[in-house]
């Protein structure tokens, strides 16, 4: 280890989490700051935590505890660090990249005892900012998300003390700013100096604790915005997570000891303190007998709780009154032995991990993991539209390929929850920038979002380092991160605003805009990646864009296959004549349903006894359908063709679950899109061994092979499409042949992996060159210089 | 005629956003914005309202000003000695590693975070706090309207008078007060303003010798 930067010792106290202790050591292999060491300290266990540590025997020292106290442990733990700093975090969570490298930054700083930072609950069932610059009264008030480190001087009161103390700098109750135990690092002298922790909180209000009495001691506590920690609650001894279930005295005991010996301590009348204490218990009472009213508990068992929580206050308050002091009597020597380095030489190389599963991809990486953003304003399960598809599948195979990976997309609060394989960051809508476009929807709509996510990116390279930000030239995502050059942005060209408006003969103020806007993002962009050659040409044409060498990729994009037992290709033993065809997409003229009314009489005319299935929502009124026609596509449909209406069933916007069925229910499936850059939809058909009939346009013929997996028809053309149906309907053994092709064809070339490998291929090349452009701009100020 | 907006207005105001938003990046940043956005609330509670001000209420909420305002000077502190203690440890660093580091870090976060502005407090700026801390700067005068009924109007103007003095009178005493407090902090802001000064000089004269011994090793 070189001298000169702070060592840390990270303490993680366990007991009986062997797996989330897995997770946590596997992400600890990507901290970008090597000088640290790991501590487990490990109570009374039962499950296979010493096996877990037993893969890292060479790497982690491991402690005991012999009793199930946090505070007794982190004791433990903090007597034998061999770190200049000494980090805390909870054995179910995870820590971003840059978490010790952003610790060190601020304990640069002399003055600064302790720090920590903020903490998002990540798992999908509960994603929340759980802990941001959090503040403690003296009376064991908590306000655990605060917006800035000035909130905590002016806090709202709660419950009982609403009234009686509004305005704390007169009455002289005291709030500090706290820390989270998952996420805070202190100097060890500084943390020996004041005891230790206080081994009488076994769990919660320990860290407060010490919060107060370093500030007691003239220590400076600074927790911070920044150096994430990703939590992911996990069931304990204590309590059993998602559930109601778990022993909540403890917390009350520990309360109502703080509220008494910090409440004293800070002058807070005993009145007010009593009444806190009584808060305490009695609010835990209504708690359980909540509970107990709505069945989740039995009479008993809330008795019982009752007299448990009665039992820990008075238990609490004995000892805040008796004077005997239950600090730690730790030995503040230094040792002399050299710290045990956790990382090795192939911590770099090592895969990504998934904190809520522990899931590790199984495969060695020859060059360290990318970190990568991709940007979408519509990301599933929130939103699901082709761009939000692909970025999700994009999202899945990178990090398959063992990439870190964040996505920003909109949301209804700010929130991160990890699910396949993705950390996903929602930003919620907020309107208060660029005032001067308010008049143009969707332009003002995207800028601001665009800005909301160049502050979030700004967030991600501080805390995790990122590379690379990757955004579709929809909806211009990456705009303002590429006008402001923090992080090379690669755009992802998919169907452009001109082209759109184009085809549906718009000519508003709002799509010219967004043109212009799309223009310049291409135009900033450090690299495009087209989906097809289609899409590539397509960009030269409506963007004047001139393919530069090394400056565009083509990678055709991918879906997750569906496993074998989920593939229904055509049944030939099959006797009925209730053949279904499948459309899925928007009801707007660019997606051909104009074409498909047309073709759908003409289909039934020969074979009557088909069904046409017709998923999408509905978009009459934004493509000015219903202006002209008075009614949306459904009801155009249904006035003109009444006798027909048995026959074709229209569903609107389903579910994700509900889709998929679609497509594997099926007989056949039909898009006679314009125009696609790609066509995902095809696939999503292909995926089932489905036959496809599309248009001849855009980069569809790359994806559907014309006579093999499907057949294409010129675009605009009803009875060429009316044909095609026919053909294919009355050919049982043509759609089961080209159903078993388009699945093969899928399998050989569009898989989510073989997408992710072609953009890790043009991501590595836009890294690399930045890195060669930074070299050479150092060499040539040099140069200037001397 | 009205003109139509284009993509280059777009980025311009992109750019200039950018640079806003660049003012508020950090706590400090952030934190005067929420002082001054609690003292115009302040302000607007005690002389907007058409109620009688609550002295003690005033009083307290006067007293968190000064609160934030202390801890933002002590935080200003911190994070200049932390650029102090940062600076002198880049130049303590042997030229070599320092090259290899910057090249390593990718995100240009390798110093703490900059203060909120760039420049010490320059001279109009110093001009208008001094201004803004002479003693009658918070003085209030008397601004009470007549009143206009027949018969009883003199008297209830006389009335308004003699509250209204009563209130000026606790008013400006308070203000006095407050004066002295100000002047204490903006003294505080200034002597800042010129250890900042000092330490920026200090620190180019560290990276011109840093650059010399680059230029002598080359």
């Amino acid at each position: 280890m070189t001298s000169g930067e702070p060592t840390f010792s990270i303490v993680v106290s366990t007991t009986d989490r062997a797996l989330p202790l897995r997770t946590l050591l596997r992400s600890l292999e990507h901290q970008t700051y090597s000088q640290f060491e790991v501590l487990v300290v490990v109570g009374p266990t039962h499950d296979g935590t010493l096996d877990v540590l037993a893969e890292y025997a060479s790497r982690v020292r491991v402690l005991r505890c012999p009793t199930a106290n946090l505070s007794r442990s982190r004791n433990i733990g903090v007597r034998d660090a061999r770190g200049e700093i000494v980090a805390f975090i909870d054995d179910d969570a995870v820590p971003s990249n840059r978490w010790l490298e952003q610790l060190a930054r601020l304990f640069a700083n002399p003055r600064l005892d302790a720090t920590g930072g903020v903490v998002y609950a990540v798992h999908p069932n509960d994603s929340r900012v759980q802990h941001r610059l959090g503040a403690m009264s003296s009376l064991a008030e908590q306000q655990d998300v605060c917006e800035s480190w000035l909130d905590n001087l002016a806090p709202h009161a709660e419950g009982l003390h609403r009234e009686r103390h509004r305005f704390s700098a007169v009455e002289g109750r005291q709030w500090l700013t706290r820390m989270m135990g998952t996420n805070m690092a202190y100097r060890r002298a500084a943390l020996l100096s004041v005891g230790g922790f206080d081994e009488f909180y076994e769990w919660v209000f320990d860290e407060s604790d010490l919060a107060f009495r370093q500030s007691d001691a003239g220590q400076i506590v600074h927790p911070v915005r920044e150096c994430a920690v990703y939590h992911v609650p996990a069931s304990s001894r204590n309590r059993v997570v998602f559930t109601q279930r778990g022993n909540w005295w403890i917390q009350t005991k520990a309360g109502v000891y703080f509220t008494i010996r910090h409440g004293r301590r800070a002058g807070d009348a005993l009145s007010a303190i009593a009444l806190r204490c009584l808060h305490l218990v009695h609010g835990h009472w209504l708690y359980y007998d909540q509970l107990q009213r709505t069945k989740k508990i039995p009479r008993v068992r809330a008795w019982r709780a009752c007299w448990q929580e009665l039992r820990a206050g008075t238990s609490g308050a004995l000892h805040a009154f008796g004077a005997a002091s239950t600090l730690a009597s730790v030995s503040t020597s230094e040792s002399s032995q050299p710290m045990v380095p956790f990382q090795n030489e192939q911590s770099a190389q090592q895969p990504s991990v998934d904190p809520v599963s522990g899931y590790r991809p199984a495969i060695s990486l020859p060059d360290s993991p990318l970190r990568i953003c991709l940007l979408s304003s519509a990301y599933p399960p929130m939103h699901y539209d082709g761009v939000g598809r692909s970025t999700n599948v994009l999202a899945r195979g990178l990090f398959e390929c063992g990439h870190s990976v964040n996505v920003v997309t909109r949301g209804d609060t700010e929130q991160v929850a990890f699910y396949d394989g993705a950390y996903v960051h929602q930003l919620p809508t907020r309107l208060d920038r660029y005032a001067a476009y308010h008049r143009y929807t969707n332009v003002h709509y995207a800028l601001n979002h665009s800005h909301a996510a160049y502050d979030m990116i700004r967030r991600l390279i501080l805390n995790d380092g990122i590379q690379i930000v990757d955004s579709p030239i929809w909806q211009v995502d990456g705009l303002v991160t590429a006008v402001s050059q923090v992080a090379p942005v690669v755009v992802r060209i998919v169907t452009a605003v001109r082209q759109i408006s184009a085809l549906q003969n718009e000519r508003h103020d709002d799509a010219r805009l967004m043109g212009e806007m799309e223009s310049a993002l291409i135009q900033r962009a450090a690299h495009l990646i087209h989906n097809t050659r289609a899409t590539m040409h397509a960009t030269e044409q409506v963007y004047a864009v001139q393919p530069e060498t090394g400056r565009f990729s083509i990678v055709p994009y991918g879906i997750v296959p569906a496993p074998d037992d989920a593939v229904r290709p055509f049944d030939l033993s099959r006797q009925d004549d209730a053949l279904t065809v499948l459309f899925v997409g928007r009801l707007e003229k660019r997606k051909g349903i104009l074409d498909l009314f047309e073709a759908i009489p003409r289909v039934l005319r020969q074979l009557p006894t088909v069904q046409f299935v017709i998923a999408g929502a509905d978009n009459s009124q934004h493509d000015g359908f219903q202006a002209r026609h008075g009614s949306n596509y459904a009801t155009y449909f249904t006035r003109r063709n009444s006798a027909l209406a048995a026959h074709v069933q229209f569903l609107g916007a389903v579910s994700e679950e509900n889709l998929q069925a679609l497509y594997q229910a099926c007989d056949l499936f039909v898009a006679p899109s314009l125009y696609e850059s790609f066509g995902l939809i095809y696939l999503e058909a292909m995926n089932y061994a489905k036959p496809v009939i599309g248009c001849n346009a855009g980069g569809i013929p790359e994806v559907v092979e014309h006579g093999v997996t499907g057949l294409l028809v010129e675009p605009e053309a009803p009875d060429h499409l009316a044909e095609a149906l026919v053909s294919l309907l009355q050919s049982r053994k043509r759609l089961r042949e080209m159903g078993l092709a388009g699945r093969q064809r899928l399998l050989d070339k569009f898989t989510h992996i073989q997408m992710a490998r072609g953009f890790e291929r043009a991501y590595r090349a836009v890294v690399s060159a930045q890195a060669q452009l930074r070299t050479g701009e150092r060499h040539e100020a040099f140069a200037h210089g001397g | 005629m009205k003109r139509l907006l284009t993509a280059d207005d777009v980025l311009s105001d992109i750019e200039f956003e950018i640079m806003q938003g660049a003012l508020a990046r950090d706590d400090i940043g952030e934190s005067i914005v929420a002082v001054r956005q609690f003292q115009q609330r302040l302000r607007a509670d005690t002389f907007e309202s058409r109620k009688q001000p609550d002295w003690r209420a005033m009083l307290s909420r006067q007293f968190q000003l000064n609160e934030m305002l202390i801890t933002l000077l002590q935080e200003l502190a911190a994070q200049q000695r932390a650029t102090q203690f940062q600076s002198t440890r880049t130049a303590a660093r042997p030229l070599t590693s320092a090259i290899v580091a910057d090249t390593h870090s990718n995100g240009n976060h390798a110093l703490p975070p900059s203060l909120p502005f760039d420049d010490p407090v320059d001279k109009p700026a110093r001009e208008t706090i001094e201004a803004r801390v002479q003693t009658d700067a918070l003085t209030q005068e008397m601004d009470a309207r007549p009143n206009s009924l027949p018969l009883v109007g003199a008297l209830l103007t006389r009335l308004r008078l003699a509250l209204h003095s009563l209130t000026l009178f606790y008013v400006n005493r308070l203000a006095v007060k407050q004066t002295s407090n100000n002047r204490a902090l903006a003294d505080a802001v200034l002597q800042l303003s010129d250890v900042v000064q000092q330490q920026q000089d200090e620190l180019a004269s560290l990276r011109a010798q840093l650059d010399a011994r680059g230029s002598q090793r080359s």
